[in-house]
């Protein structure tokens, strides 16, 4: 009896320990933030998937299942969670890009016993490759995007999501044997790159990875020279909401790697050789982003330049949690962290810079008679000065005996004219006179009046300060 | 003053402008984490910064023609409109700088590295642009609205390049914003002095008394001259001048004075042509234009 009821507990342990594990295969991602609206209403939206470990969608989550918090300068900080909404509608597509693994041993068959098989048929590359087609196909969304990235030692083949498959197809195509040289398989370098990539790319984002999941690296492979592994190229798609579904194209020896880096990322694992659940795939993908939830939360107002958006996610089997970064500069940065009371000295200063330019008047405001000789125009314009002080009088031409002497005229010639003190007053005479535009003989310069010789004018100014008191009178 | 000077004025005023106003955003930036909203956080960096700029830019028209009335009204004036031009400076530069940022995080790290700093100059630049053309705002010209468009533009690009030059230097320094904020002021002044000079098709230069020398560029689309502080132009230390009875009417390059003398002859009102002898009371201008339309 005892025996039966160990063996019946055991039994129930089994099971829930079965349960308990299944649930903590769940896997939750934020596959996207959505930030536009939070100068406006300081509002967040993230876009969460929680997937089982089949990468299906799990449903009927509720709000309180949820908590949502963020990275401020004091830590995390829990937000207000302001809205709650399941199976959101997204529109705009999914962009898949296929990454393919094009090592030597894709050339191999499916076992991995017939290396250097010239029939096609075998390979697995082929098998691949017609996954690849049949998936196409399903992608029958037109705004859906499907890209391509191959890889070896390196990657080659780059091409972002595109609408158009007969690009997608033309490429796949292009897919050669590699050299010798070249059969290395960086598994997991390709995988970090093709998530880089990825991350340029609006919108929803998966990938499906076609390999057999033998990373073989080359050994300081210059293609690589920082390398990641498969833990950090996890933790990358699921900073940036890409979920990784895996095809394994060996009959052996891959779904361990394959199968944890889908599990993890919230993909799936198929078997390449199991082409009636390979059929469903497409389907899968579409829908877990048709299963997403949308919280719409408050933001915190801490500092820098990026922000930590974390959810938690709790079941009665255990909390689960992610996060992912949002941009959320501001225009002056980051404040001081200590507040210096000698910033404030900056005020008095410039109130200092705009009373001393207050000051200086740009005034002349004591000034005795005197000519001012404005030779040539615009930016070649000089400018001369000349005191008549206790002069009687001054002759001006562009003859070395005058009082004042113009040079480099040659619209002068022999004219010359003179200024002389007569009655309080000053005049001018010359055979050839202008004043203010006007020809004269002989007049009394008021002050401001300008006398053309060639292109030159000689400016009269009897002095500031004092008002001639005749003012406009001509002569 | 002649024209250079005007833009070593303005350009000085500007830093003046710069550095008042980088205090005031220490103060509001050191309790960001305090503020309910991103929204209220840059409301409040408006309006500080938007309010000193504005205020010091209003006086400098004031100060230059040395008339304390001028500067009060210019200054109080210059204030309000600021504000505005502060709160709309600072909404639509943390917009666009979300928006791209937002978009550059979602790209490669070899374009962040140039897209990121670029994208921060760029709010700071809208920023200026916004502080820049309250100052046309305030002067009700179209002419120094454009001005202030142009300079405040350019001013916070270079002013937003120094801080985010500064910042790869030494990232903890404070002084960076104040380099930011004093050549932001400083390109918003020379700028706006600048353009003054480029737009202005015409000036006058004062030829006699206290402002002798000076040049006054004629952009906008209607010049009063005269002793009031209301006129354009105020001259003092002048006998006979009327409050703001001449002035000088810009239309299709063609520019028209009225109330004045012309070549020592009494005019209702007359085209001017470039070497034209103007006088208003006893001060005497000369009329100068660079492209006379025929």
């Amino acid at each position: 009896m005892g025996k039966r009821l160990f063996l019946f507990f055991s039994a129930m342990l089994i099971v829930f320990a079965g349960i308990w594990s299944v649930s903590a295969e769940d896997s939750i991602r934020i596959s996207q933030v959505d930030s536009r609206t939070l100068l406006i209403n300081q509002q967040v939206k993230a876009y969460i998937s929680v997937t089982d470990r089949d990468g299906r969608p799990v449903p009927g989550l509720g709000r309180n299942s949820f908590s949502m918090s963020e990275s401020s300068d004091s830590g995390m900080v829990g937000c207000e969670i302001l809205s709650f909404q399941e199976s959101v509608n997204i529109s705009g597509g999914i962009n898949i890009l296929f990454v393919i693994d094009n090592s030597g041993s894709m050339y191999w068959d499916s076992s991995g016993r017939v290396k250097n098989s010239p029939d096609e048929k075998i390979w697995r590359i082929t098998f691949a490759k017609d996954a690849v087609l049949s998936l196409l196909k399903d992608m029958k969304n037109p705004n859906d995007r499907a890209g391509l990235l191959s890889f070896n030692v390196k990657t080659q083949l780059a091409v972002r999501p595109t609408k158009n498959r007969v690009e997608v197809e033309r490429d796949l195509a292009q897919i050669k044997k590699p050299s010798e040289e070249e059969a290395y398989t960086e598994l997991y370098e390709a995988l970090y790159e093709a998530i880089d990539l990825l991350k340029t790319v609006r919108g929803r984002k998966v990938i499906i990875l076609l390999s057999d999941g033998q990373n073989f690296p080359l050994e300081n492979n210059p293609s690589f020279p920082e390398r990641h592994g498969m833990d950090q190229a996890i933790d990358f798609a699921l900073h940036e909401g890409i979920s990784v579904y895996t095809l394994g194209l060996s009959g052996r020896a891959d779904r361990k790697n394959l199968g944890s880096i889908a599990r993890e990322t919230g993909g799936a694992y198929f078997s390449v050789y199991d082409p009636k659940r390979l059929s469903s795939l497409y389907f899968l993908i579409h829908e877990q982003v048709m299963g997403e939830y949308l919280i719409t939360y408050r933001a915190t107002m801490g500092t820098g330049e990026k922000r930590l958006a974390h959810v938690e996610y709790a079941s009665s089997e255990g909390v689960l949690s992610t996060e992912r970064y949002y941009y959320s500069g501001t225009l002056l940065g980051m404040p001081q962290e200590r507040f210096d009371l000698m910033i404030l000295l900056a005020i008095p200063l410039a109130a200092a810079v705009m009373i001393l330019l207050g000051a200086l008047k740009f005034e002349k405001k004591k000034g005795v008679p005197s000519l001012i000789v404005y030779r040539g125009t615009g930016k070649r314009r000089r400018v001369q000065l000349l005191t008549i002080g206790d002069r009687d009088s001054v002759t001006i031409s562009a003859r070395e005996d005058a009082d004042l002497t113009i040079t480099g005229d040659s619209g002068i010639g022999g004219n010359e004219v003179k200024i002389e003190k007569k009655d309080g007053g000053y005049r001018v005479s010359g055979s050839n006179l202008t004043v203010n535009n006007r020809q004269a003989r002989s007049r009394v310069l008021k002050s401001g009046d300008s006398i053309t010789l060639g292109s030159t004018s000689v400016v009269f100014d009897e002095g500031s300060g004092k008002s001639t008191g005749k003012s406009s009178k001509r002569t | 003053m002649s024209l250079a000077m005007r833009i070593f004025f303005f350009g000085l005023t500007g830093l003046a402008a710069g550095a008042a106003a980088w205090p005031f955003s220490e103060i509001v930036l050191f309790f960001q984490a305090k503020f309910a909203s991103l929204l209220a956080f840059n409301s409040v960096l408006g309006v500080s910064i938007g309010f000193v700029m504005g205020g010091v830019f209003g006086m400098s028209e004031g100060v230059l023609n040395s008339s304390g009335k001028k500067t009060v009204n210019g200054g109080l004036a210059g204030l309000m409109v600021g504000i505005a031009g502060g709160i709309a400076g600072f909404f639509i530069g943390q917009a666009a700088l979300l928006y791209i940022g937002t978009r550059l995080f979602n790209s490669t790290s070899a374009f962040q590295t140039y897209g990121f700093p670029l994208s921060r100059a760029l709010g700071w630049a809208l920023f200026g642009t916004c502080i820049g053309a309250a100052e046309g705002v305030r002067s009700r010209s179209f002419a120094k609205l454009r001005n202030g468009l142009v300079g405040g533009f350019l001013g916070g690009l270079v002013g937003g390049l120094l801080v985010e030059f500064l910042r790869i230097l030494s990232p903890v320094s404070m002084y960076a914003r104040l380099g930011g904020f004093a050549l932001l002021g400083v390109g918003i002044g020379i700028f706006y002095g600048l353009v003054e000079n480029r737009l202005a098709g015409a000036l006058l230069r004062v030829l006699n008394g206290r402002q002798r020398g000076s040049e006054i560029p004629l952009t906008q689309k209607h010049t009063t001259i005269g002793s009031s502080t209301t006129a354009d132009v105020t001259l003092h230390g002048y006998g006979s001048i009327a409050g703001a009875q001449t002035g000088i009417t810009k239309q299709k390059g063609t520019y028209t004075v009225t109330g004045a003398w012309v070549n020592d002859e009494k005019v209702g009102k007359k085209t001017l042509h470039d070497g034209d002898i103007i006088r208003a009371g006893d001060a005497q201008f000369q009329f100068i234009q660079k492209k006379e339309k025929r």
